[in-house]
């Protein structure tokens, strides 16, 4: 036996620390300011800082800048030790002001309005790119230092860091992947369209929520909690199954964000089968949590770190409990778009990621600075604050949610809607709004104490060096070879089981019967014939596998590729085919001007565009939603929460002066309504000699313009522009700013508008190309004559 | 493993170690109530329960419940499927009754349903035709004049789907047929009360004349010129293209608009 010294690196860790504490609180004023917004429409003070815009902003700071930060600081401290090897510090510091750099690029262009409009895949282009760069250092430190280890054998919660690093990789790359138009700024348009979009995005966006917030924070628990109760870990076999069952599963579940949508219904069906059946994996890392508790239970009476664990972990087996029950298509049905979603993310965000967060922070800051936390009471403080703030928050959002979801499809009995006024249903919900601001002000308040503390604690000791002593593992004997492990039994068994069960999707449904029934059988006399045979002395096939860092990553990267692979592929292969069938034309050059307002404006926070099949929801928004409505929407606009009624088919619903008087004063047409004023959008202007190139761009996504059309986008816009200018001046004496008139914004005083140099709206203004795009939607226009295919040819040439 | 912790951390931790485990970490130990010690990684005891026969039940029946739902949904579909049960619900709606000019005027004579009427007509129509019907956005309910005919089923079929090239919407659907006759019944009850608002739009309407009725054709005729959109229109569900902005009505319900909401 070997002995080394080692120094392990924790400047790092108390970088990534004091970011996400920073990060923290930056996130949750934001989220303070978003849901007072919603209570109080005159909080949207500027166009920058508007809900539709700072939405994006606060959930990309928890999500990327809080957590983010907070699971790098856990990583790079546990990794480490558990590696007994010391991370690369170059690439730590890279990775560190990297990441920090994109905090700030997305802080400054998220209000700007510049976005994909992808929920948690905002962030445009350039700095998608720089967070793929940045992620892949990550990647490359991590797996570095797996590569230096001195301990053989990979610890859980480094399965869950491998599984974090390479699902992130994926998800990330694939959902951003985005034609950039160059000539209109920072600006692209997604690869993938409508329904297809819709899959790719809540693919990735269900898998961010799983691992992003999820995975990590399971290995973060599984050396934190672990290390603060000082007492063993409840079972490392559940640790096995609920690993593999978990990251196996979870990357199917994304389409029950869709449910009930014209998203098809195969797919709708396994987003909710694979949530039912991920309820018990994600319950395996709570049990292992809270069981590693028994024997400390006296201890979490007195320590505020376990307090923190043991509601944080709690809270996780709540949300993990909500998701398949929300994911049933008939509950679903009531949840969706309502606030019962946003009370169940917010389980999850301030009880788990918020608390365990807590945790680390209140056991590791007195560990790095080598001094004991500066206050046990206002740590416990903080905790009491906090529940109390999750309480009240989750409380009133689950109350708003099931409220409005049953105002909504309240009929009465000639089979009319009871709340025909969609304001009358949002109305109802104020005092909840009110209570859940309550909510996240203390829950603020409880993390602005700990920011205090853990500074004062910081600042009482002094950065410490840990300097351990290893034992250096030698290598016995001959490693096994790596075609044992990877084509070992539970890995063949699992592959047969699985392809069994895919031939249901091309068999009739008696041969499937039986595919299923023969793959069932495997799997159970498989588990039988192991449990007999487990104690023959033989290393077990999983310790080999954990003795094998690259292996095991492998194995975990075709095992959470399946399930994107199962659901995505079929789904694009039918895209052609779609495009041919297709009734729909593609939005004229002004509307799909008016669509990118409408992203810059993050409409889709509030409002969906996809009415599903129920009768009370065609009653208020007209007929069902198809995929041919959305086929050519790149992204795709479903959205996933109602603040404001759908808009899938508000087109024609109103005349074009309804919609500029509700842009520029929502209340005068709309009265209780919370929606912001949007008055900027009559003074920006649109460069309508850039829209051909938007046009070109969505062409080369899949959207079958025409030569000539791309040709003429720009005179195009400028003549549709006109006839609604034309249109508003005559119905409602708006006035065009020409020479010599001064735009006067709508909400000036009256004597300064009827002014007789003022004007109205500038010429080509947003607001127009927003109501153009506005009553395009569900309105779908009688196709263009077809041109001869001679004449394509010969206009194809002057368009290059 | 002998990690060399700060002093403080140490002592803090001591203070805190009224736990059963205050052995050092070592394989094969058997903790009080984990059992025995199969790893230790840093420190951490891992032991090896055996996995609680609740949870695994709750595994497998997840795994057998989703085995049974798809083939119950999607290979045997002997379960209907929610776009399914959307058609099925409005195959049973539509057998549905036949209004009559009769029935309507008739209702006008029944208080209670004037008084429904009036209370969604202050929660639905107020906005745009003021709150005694005098008109503001919308015209002048309660005068002689008529944009789209004043009977009874020419107002019944106005609410109910709307004169969508003017900006009046389709109320049929979110309100139902019962609320929209409850409406035309306090609508017919203000006609002709003449409350000074807005100045008459349409035309003027002598009892007995019916504009819109089972073909939509009486209107096409008067609009043709102005309206390519005809009532005819209005009955389709679809509405390919029921607003034209190029095509702006005869009556544009919204002229007077901006100046009326300022003014009030």
């Amino acid at each position: 036996m070997k002995t080394e010294r080692i120094v392990y690196d924790d400047k790092v860790v108390r970088w990534f620390i004091w970011a996400s504490v920073l990060f923290g609180v930056v996130g949750l004023l934001v989220g303070i300011i978003v849901a007072l917004q919603l209570a109080f429409w005159p909080a949207n003070v500027h166009e920058y800082l508007s809900f539709g815009r700072l939405r994006p902003l606060h959930t990309n700071a928890i999500i990327f800048a809080f957590v983010g930060n907070m699971l790098f600081a856990g990583v790079y401290y546990s990794t480490q030790r558990l590696t007994k090897a010391r991370t690369n510090d170059t690439l730590s510091k890279i990775h560190f002001w990297g990441w920090q750099a994109i905090i700030a690029a997305a802080a400054i262009t998220l209000p700007l309005g510049i976005s994909q409009a992808k929920e948690y895949a905002e962030l445009e282009w350039p700095i998608d790119l720089a967070v793929a760069v940045i992620w892949l250092v990550f990647a490359a430190n991590f797996f570095l230092t797996l590569k230096n280890r001195r301990e053989k054998h990979l610890y859980v919660a480094l399965w869950f860091y491998i599984a974090t690093i390479i699902t992130i990789t994926i998800l990330y790359v694939v959902n951003n992947l985005a034609i950039p138009v160059l000539s209109a700024g920072v600006k692209s348009y997604s690869i993938f369209g409508g329904a297809q979009d819709a899959l790719v995005q809540w693919w990735y966006g269900h898998n961010a929520v799983a691992f992003f917030l999820t995975t990590p924070i399971l290995g973060i628990m599984y050396y934190f909690l672990p290390k603060a109760a000082e007492r063993p870990v409840f079972s490392y076999r559940l640790s096995i199954i609920h690993f593999w069952s978990l990251v196996f599963i979870y990357i199917w579940a994304g389409p029950h964000h869709l449910l009930n949508t014209a998203l098809p219904d195969w797919a709708q069906t396994l987003g909710m089968v694979f949530s039912l059946m991920l309820w018990a994996p994600s319950w395996g890392g709570m049990l292992n949590g809270l069981l590693t508790l028994r024997g400390a239970w006296d201890r979490v009476r007195r320590d505020p770190v376990l307090k923190f664990y043991a509601v944080g972990v709690t809270a996780y087996g709540m949300a993990t409990f909500e998701g398949p029950l929300l994911s049933i298509k008939a509950v679903s049905g009531l949840a969706h778009y309502t606030d019962w979603i946003i009370a169940h993310v917010h389980a999850g965000a301030l009880g788990w990621n918020g608390f365990m967060a807590a945790g680390m922070f209140y056991w590791l800051i007195p560990r790095i600075y080598g001094r004991e936390l500066h206050s046990r009471a206002a740590a416990n403080f903080h905790f009491w604050i906090g529940t109390l703030g999750i309480v009240l928050y989750v409380a009133s959002m689950w109350t708003a949610g099931v409220t409005q979801g049953l105002m909504w499809r309240a009929e009465n009995e000639g089979g009319g809607l009871m709340y025909p006024s969609f304001v009358e249903t949002f109305l109802a919900l104020m005092p909840m709004y009110w209570m859940r601001l309550v909510g996240g002000l203390l829950y603020l308040v409880g993390f602005l104490v700990m920011a205090w503390n853990l500074v004062a604690t910081a600042r009482a000791g002094k950065p410490v060096e840990v300097e351990v002593e290893v034992t250096v593992e030698e290598k016995h004997g001959e490693e096994v070879p790596w075609r044992k492990i990877v084509f070992g039994a539970p890995v063949l068994v699992s592959a047969l089981v699985m392809a069994l069960l895919g031939t249901v999707a091309v068999l009739e449904e008696v041969a499937s019967v039986v595919a299923v029934g023969l793959a069932v059988s495997i799997a159970f006399f498989f588990i039988l014939f192991s449990q007999i045979t487990k104690h023959t002395g033989k290393p077990a096939w999983h310790a080999l596998l954990e003795g094998r860092a690259l292996l095991f990553s492998a194995l975990t990267f075709v095992a959470v590729l399946i399930g994107g692979v199962a659901e995505i592929v079929p789904s694009l292969i039918t895209v052609p085919e779609q495009i041919a069938a297709t009734r729909n034309v593609p939005y004229s050059a002004l509307e799909l001007e008016g669509r990118d307002v409408y992203i810059a404006e993050g409409c889709y926070t509030c409002h969906s565009q996809m009415i599903r099949p129920f009768t009370w929801e065609a009653d208020r928004y007209g007929a069902p939603s198809t995929m041919d409505d959305s086929i050519f929407d790149h992204p795709f606009q479903w959205g996933s929460r109602r603040i404001g009624p759908d808009l899938a088919r508000v087109g024609g619903k109103y005349n074009h002066t309804w919609h500029y008087t509700h842009m520029l004063d929502p209340r005068e047409i709309s009265p209780g309504s919370n929606m912001p004023p949007y008055t900027h959008l009559a003074r920006n202007v649109i460069r309508f000699e850039d829209s051909a190139d938007k046009l070109r761009a969505m062409r080369s996504v899949g959207v079958p313009y025409r030569p000539e059309q791309i040709q003429s986008a720009e005179r195009d816009a400028r003549a549709q522009h006109d006839e609604i200018v034309g249109f508003l001046a005559e119905n409602a004496q708006v006035r065009l700013c020409t020479e010599g008139l001064e735009l006067v914004p709508y909400d000036a005083p009256a004597e300064r508008r009827s002014a007789s140099n003022a004007c109205d709206i500038n010429p080509n203004s947003q607001l127009v190309a927003l109501i153009a795009y506005l009553q395009r939607l569900g309105n779908i226009p009688a196709p263009p004559p077809e041109p001869s295919s001679g004449e394509v040819a010969l206009r194809a040439e002057d368009v290059r | 493993m002998p990690e060399v912790r700060p002093e403080s951390a140490r002592d803090e931790a001591a203070s805190d170690t009224k736990n059963p485990s205050t052995a050092e970490p070592a394989v094969g130990r058997v903790d009080a109530i984990q059992g025995e010690i199969l790893h230790v990684y840093d420190g951490i005891e891992e032991a090896d329960n055996e996995l609680p026969n609740w949870w695994l039940w709750t595994f497998y029946g997840a795994i057998v419940f989703s085995v049974f739902y798809w083939f119950a949904y999607h290979e045997f579909e002997s379960a209907a499927l929610p776009p399914q049960q959307y058609a099925q619900a409005m195959q049973a709606r539509a057998a549905g009754g036949e209004i009559t000019e009769d029935l309507l005027v008739a209702l006008v004579a029944d208080r209670d349903t004037v008084s429904a009427g009036a209370s969604l007509y202050q929660t639905n129509c107020a906005v745009c035709h003021a709150d005694r019907g005098e008109g503001n956005i919308g015209p002048n309910l309660t005068d002689a004049f008529w944009v789209h005919g004043g009977s009874a089923l020419d107002i019944h079929q106005v609410i109910s789907e709307g004169a969508l090239q003017n900006g009046m919407p389709a109320w049929g659907g979110t309100l139902g047929p019962e609320k929209v006759r409850q409406l035309t019944a306090f609508v017919l009850s203000i006609r002709d009360t003449n409350v000074s608002g807005k100045e008459p739009q349409g035309e003027r309407w002598v009892p007995g004349a019916r504009r819109a009725d089972e073909g939509g054709d009486d209107e096409s005729g008067d609009d043709a010129a102005g309206d390519g959109t005809g009532a005819g229109d209005v009955d389709d569900g679809e509405n390919p293209d029921t607003l034209d902005a190029d095509e702006p009505g005869p009556e544009a319900a919204v002229a007077d608009h901006e100046e009326d909401a300022r003014g009030g």
